[in-house]
């Protein structure tokens, strides 16, 4: 975000954005950082008794293991998500202006349904002689069903598929604003259109393709719904845990020290991504 | 060494190449002088291979290589805007075709310091391209397109972005650079005294055709039709008919008649005639004098010369130029004019000025 000091006197305009951000994101942040220190009633609720045994317990190999697998699911989403995103983005952005407005309206529409809604549509095609089934036995591409519901693969994709649209997008904005010319002089240098691509397009490109990791590896370790539907109790992920503890086991302060850790190492992310790509801004971040 | 032979390019339909013949010598600096949207750069991209010819073959030492990419072609160009790649410093920008072909760091590094010594910015390797100025950033573009050896460099007004003063100081030492090392050049520009001052020799572009090849004094002294005439150096297009009389040539037009030189052209009383004369070759004589009658519009001082526009009595809008501020003449003066005939010469009649 760009600071816009016009001689003050815009304090009044933005006193209600202060606000907003004051009462429902630091207030809920800071709420969350004091009860992860807090013990836990015997039955419901909290008690104001300060102690770090919320964070003891995550040490133990249950959670550990459970946040390991949460960052390998994490990665393989985001490698897949950067290898089917970054070429749509870029065709995209090399499309002439009517067609590339087409696509892009593509792209948008399923925003429009609850992503929710679309995970229970991907039961439907996972199923035992669901759709996917059915299709691939007609084909003759496969003998038996797959059964791909509730495996570990059905969750890949479900999440490859909530998350592909910021990547195509940021990485779409970040390649409409490349300079073609650099492309060419390098062409001109001798490199050939692979050599080129890897020395310069996908250089100035990075800022883009890493705000799509980012965005991509983020949500994909707390999107416990996609796990939840889509991976039935097998796929057990940060988000879940989080969740469960939450909801089910009433465990607030435990919850709440989970989500600490996992901001952490968010913001552990994002200031790698800042280091790297020397910029304080996201690509495409609208 | 370059041949292009019938080179010919439409987009959407309109034609920008017409068919353009070209022959470059070895360590020439030619000069393709057109109005803005010319088709000059087109030609140019063509000739670097960054864009195909509809028809039309491209030599390059007696090689074909009409259908290579622009990586195959031992051409190199400086792009308009500069293209320096914003994410290497200088030193990266001008190794960057070393670094291709895989040229050892130490020899690289040498060969870079010495393109950065050869356009006068030693020592800039580290600096990246944002923090240089626009003279700078200019210097080295030339420097990453030279460092290549390339047989031809391409250059697309490369000065265009530059004031004036920094524009006649790299005139001059591109001239110098283009002696040095002997490379041909191929320069593109719309500003006809870059032209003018550079080349060995120009060729004249209009409407995707080449009008007029030749050295500067040729164009300048001998232009070939009205368009060239009109746009290297400005000169006054005068569209008359012949007269003869006791075998003395004259041009018929605006009221009066002056002398012209035939050059060996058999023409006729009533043939049309159009000759071209250079706005500092206008005689201002007293009225009543033998001549083209005239009225003083307006007079204006740039650049050491006194610019005196007149209006004959067919309309036409006339220039004579005078060095110094002084010269006794004020708007609404009607006076005659003339020029002497070796000054004058016959060109082929061209309705449009550019």
């Amino acid at each position: 975000m760009k600071s816009r000091n016009r001689k003050g006197g815009n304090a009044a305009f933005l006193a209600p954005l202060y606000l907003f951000t004051l009462v429902f994101l630091i207030g809920p942040f800071v709420y969350m950082i004091v009860l992860s220190f807090l013990t836990r009633a015997e039955t419901w609720g909290v008690v104001n008794e300060f102690t770090l045994s919320n964070y003891a317990k995550i040490l133990k190999p249950l959670y550990l293991s459970t946040f390991g697998r949460s960052l390998q699911l994490a990665l393989i989403v985001t490698v897949l998500i950067a290898l089917a995103g970054y070429p749509f983005g870029y065709f995209m952005a090399k499309l002439p202006p009517k067609r590339r407005a087409r696509l892009l309206m593509l792209v948008m529409i399923p925003f429009y349904t609850s992503s929710l809604m679309r995970m229970y549509g991907w039961i439907i095609i996972f199923r035992a002689n669901g759709l996917l089934d059915k299709l691939l036995l007609a084909l003759h591409l496969i003998e038996r069903p797959l059964k791909l519901l509730y495996t570990y693969p059905a969750v890949v994709i479900g999440m490859v598929y909530a998350l592909l649209p910021f990547m195509m997008l940021s990485v779409y904005s970040s390649v409409e604003k490349m300079d073609w010319s650099l492309v060419e002089a390098a062409r001109d240098m001798g490199a050939s259109p692979a050599k080129a691509f890897l020395t310069v397009t996908l250089p100035l490109t990075m800022p883009g393709l890493m705000t799509g990791v980012i965005l991509s590896f983020i949500p994909s370790m707390g999107l416990f719904f996609v796990a939840d539907i889509l991976g039935g109790n097998k796929i057990v992920l940060i988000g879940n845990v989080i969740q469960e503890q939450l909801m089910k086991v009433h465990d607030w302060p435990f919850a709440a020290a989970l989500s600490v850790v996992l901001m952490l190492m968010m913001t552990v992310m994002i200031w790698l991504y800042r280091r790297i790509t020397g910029s304080s801004e996201m690509e495409g971040m609208i | 060494m370059l041949e292009l032979n019938q080179i010919r390019k439409s987009f959407d339909g309109v034609e920008v190449l017409s068919g353009i013949d070209l022959r470059v010598m070895p360590g020439e600096f030619i000069t393709i002088l057109s109005s803005s949207g010319g088709g000059k750069t087109t030609l140019l991209r063509i000739i670097a291979g960054l864009d195909s010819c509809d028809s039309g073959t491209i030599l390059l030492d007696g090689k074909d290589v009409t259908d290579l990419p622009p990586e195959k072609r031992n051409v190199n160009m400086v792009f308009q805007n500069y293209a320096l790649f914003p994410h290497m410093n200088v030193g990266e920008n001008i190794g960057y075709s070393l670094k291709l072909k895989h040229v050892p760091r130490l020899e690289r590094e040498k060969t870079v310091a010495d393109a950065l010594a050869l356009v006068q910015l030693p020592g800039y390797e580290s600096r990246k391209p944002t923090e240089l100025s626009g003279g700078q950033r200019q210097r080295v573009a030339i420097a990453r397109a030279l460092v290549n050896k390339p047989k031809i460099l391409l250059l697309d007004e490369p000065l265009g972005a530059l004031d004036l003063q920094l524009r006649r100081q790299m005139q001059i030492e591109l001239k110098r650079l283009q002696k040095q090392l002997g490379i041909t050049f191929i320069y593109i520009t719309h500003d006809q005294e870059e032209a003018l001052n550079m080349s060995d020799r120009i060729a004249v572009m209009k409407n995707g055709i080449f009008q007029q090849i030749g050295s500067p004094s040729e164009i300048y002294d001998h232009p070939k039709n009205a368009y060239v005439a009109f746009f290297v150096g400005s000169a006054n297009i005068l569209s008359g008919t012949a007269f003869k009389e006791e075998g003395r040539c004259f041009l018929q037009y605006g009221g009066g008649r002056v002398e012209v030189d035939p050059a060996g052209r058999d023409l006729q009383t009533g043939d049309a005639l159009t000759v071209a004369v250079r706005s500092e070759a206008m005689e201002l004589l007293p009225a009543g004098e033998k001549g083209i009658p005239a009225t003083v519009k307006e007079k204006s001082f740039s650049a050491g010369m006194l610019r005196i526009a007149l209006q004959t009595e067919s309309g036409d809008e006339m220039i004579a130029s005078r060095h110094g501020i002084d010269y006794h003449v004020s708007p609404g003066d009607v006076l005659t004019l003339s020029f002497p005939k070796e000054n004058a010469v016959i060109v082929e009649a061209e309705d449009e000025k550019p």
